[in-house]
Parts: structure tokens; sequence; C-alpha cells
């Protein structure tokens, strides 16, 4: 880990925009935490096609440990009323709902803002529908000197 | 963006000193954000003459995309207690008013302390009164490479 990855919200990893697919817990995977534990310290979604009808969706975790818990980063949000150009969130609070709405301005983990540790595994996007389309922009802190997320 | 970018709060914006004007929402332009979304890191007004009288401000992002809504940054405030040299800020948590009484210190961004994600288009600084001055400083980070804010 060099010593600029500890600035600000850490290293930035950008998944481009793709539709929403209908995908059940533990989610379609997103992000890949491998190599160590992170600071997750940011986590925000683009909308560039806004969903018209209900669409329930959250983030979780699915550690790689054998044994290992499936867990919520948020609960359910309907993304439904987003448009083009409005933001979606996570407050770092798992058991606050993610956080979107007709607003394209959004609070930065206001719950967590020296972050959410993640063990190793796959970071999913849980959704009840094939609506919207969102590209996302996460933001970590290694915690282990050689972890790192990646897109899937 | 140079890593020296993602220093501290970010890159700093300087609006120099200004009568306020009457402008309803989405408020006089002051400034323009451009090129992708940014994280907002500071935001604060330096009164150079006093109100005198009733002025009421508040902040709101009017966004570039044409569905976008108009959104606040803040909740009102009546300044009218503030003198010379004292400091306007916002909390950065959009149900909280902005701040500021006959104070020349404030906290910044308490609720936000990793930014407040804007999309791209105009903040704009609403106002009651044609009374008082101000100069702004605003600090931000680009979330997407190339994003950018400037005075308007």
């Amino acid at each position: 880990m060099a010593w600029w990855d500890e600035l600000s919200l850490g290293i930035k990893v950008t998944k481009d925009a793709a539709a929403i697919a209908i995908d059940p817990s533990p989610g379609a995977p997103f992000f890949t935490v491998a190599g160590g534990y992170v600071r997750l310290t940011g986590l925000l979604g683009y909308c560039t096609v806004a969903p018209a009808l209900a669409n329930n969706c959250q983030f979780t975790l699915e550690p790689d440990a054998v044994g290992g818990a499936i867990t919520v980063l948020s609960l359910v949000l309907d993304i439904n009323g987003q448009t083009e150009g409005d933001l979606l969130t996570i407050t770092g609070d798992p058991g606050v709902a993610m956080v979107g709405g007709h607003v394209a301005r959004q609070q930065m983990m206001a719950a967590n803002p020296a972050g959410v540790i993640l063990s190793p595994g796959v970071i999913g996007f849980i959704a009840t529908a094939v609506q919207g389309t969102y590209r996302w922009i996460l933001w970590y802190k290694p915690i282990d000197d050689v972890a790192t997320v990646t897109v899937i | 963006m140079a890593w020296w970018d993602d220093l501290d709060l970010g890159i700093k914006v300087d609006r120099p000193a200004e009568a306020f004007a009457i402008v309803g929402t989405p408020g006089d332009p002051y400034f323009t954000i451009a090129g992708g979304v940014v994280l907002l890191t500071g935001l604060i007004g330096i009164i150079t003459e006093a109100p005198g009288g009733a002025q009421t401000l508040s902040f709101e992002l009017s966004p570039t995309v044409v569905a976008g809504a108009d959104v606040v940054l803040c909740t009102p405030t009546n300044i009218v207690a503030a003198t010379l040299g004292d400091v306007i800020t916002i909390s950065g948590a959009p149900g909280d008013a902005l701040i500021n009484t006959h104070l020349a210190s404030n906290l910044m961004m308490e609720d936000a302390p990793n930014g407040v994600a804007l999309a791209p288009g105009i903040l704009g600084l609403v106002a009651t009164a044609a009374v008082g001055t101000a100069r702004w400083v605003l600090w931000y980070k680009p979330a997407d490479t190339g994003a950018t804010v400037v005075v308007a």
C-alpha cells in the first residue's frame, strides 16, 4: 500500500453504467474485496436511466470465509422516483436504508465517515426489478497492506 | 486530477465579496459544477458588510440534467445578527439550517466530513433581501475524473 492510498477517501474504483438486474440475496456481484480487510469510505451510484417502477435495492457483503454470514451494508430502498442525474448512496450504518430520492446531492457516509470494515468477499447488489441503470463509484482504504477492491 | 487535489479538503475556489441580491429558488448562481460528480468538502461565507436587517439565506443545487430537481443543501437562516468578519457555513445535512449567528468561528461540515456528493449543476444562493455583503470559499474533490467547480 502506497502512502497516497491513505489520502482523502482512499482508492477509487469505478463500475460502468449497467442496467439493474433482478438478484436476490446476496445480490449481483459488483465488487470483490480480496487480500485482506478494507475500510469502505464511500459508495455512490449515479442514475443514468431512471427506474419507472418499484425496485427495492440493497447492498450486501458475502464473505469468502467458510461459515461467513452474508451481511447487509444498508437496509432496502425503493429507488423508484430517481431520474437521470440523481445520486444513490449508503450512510455506512447497516441499520439504515440506502439513501436515494429525486435528488442530485447526497451526504457521503454520514453515519460512518471513518469507513465500514469489510472482510474479503463480494459486495453484492440486491434488486427486485429490472428497473434503472446506474454507474457506481466506490472508495476504500486497505487495512491489510495488500487488500484490494476491484470491480466485477 | 493531481494527487494533491485529494489532500486536506481538496481544491479551493474563492468567490470575491459581493452584495447579496434578492433571488428566489434556485438562487443566484454562485458556483458551477461541470464534468462530473464532485464531493463538496467545505463552504464558508465571510461577512464583509453586516446586513443590518433581516436577510434569510440558503443554498440550492440546480442540476444540469433536464429531469433533475432543484435540491437544498441546507434550510434557510436569517443572518440578521451577523457583522463584519462573522462566518457562515453549512453542516452538510440538507435538513439543517445554514449556520450563522454573531460568530467568527464555525464547525466545518460537521454532518458530512466525507463531503456531500453533488451532480453537475449550479450552486445557487437564495436570498430574501438586498442587504449585506460576503465573500465565499468553497472546497471540493472531484469524484469523477475531470469534474470541476468554478465561480459562476
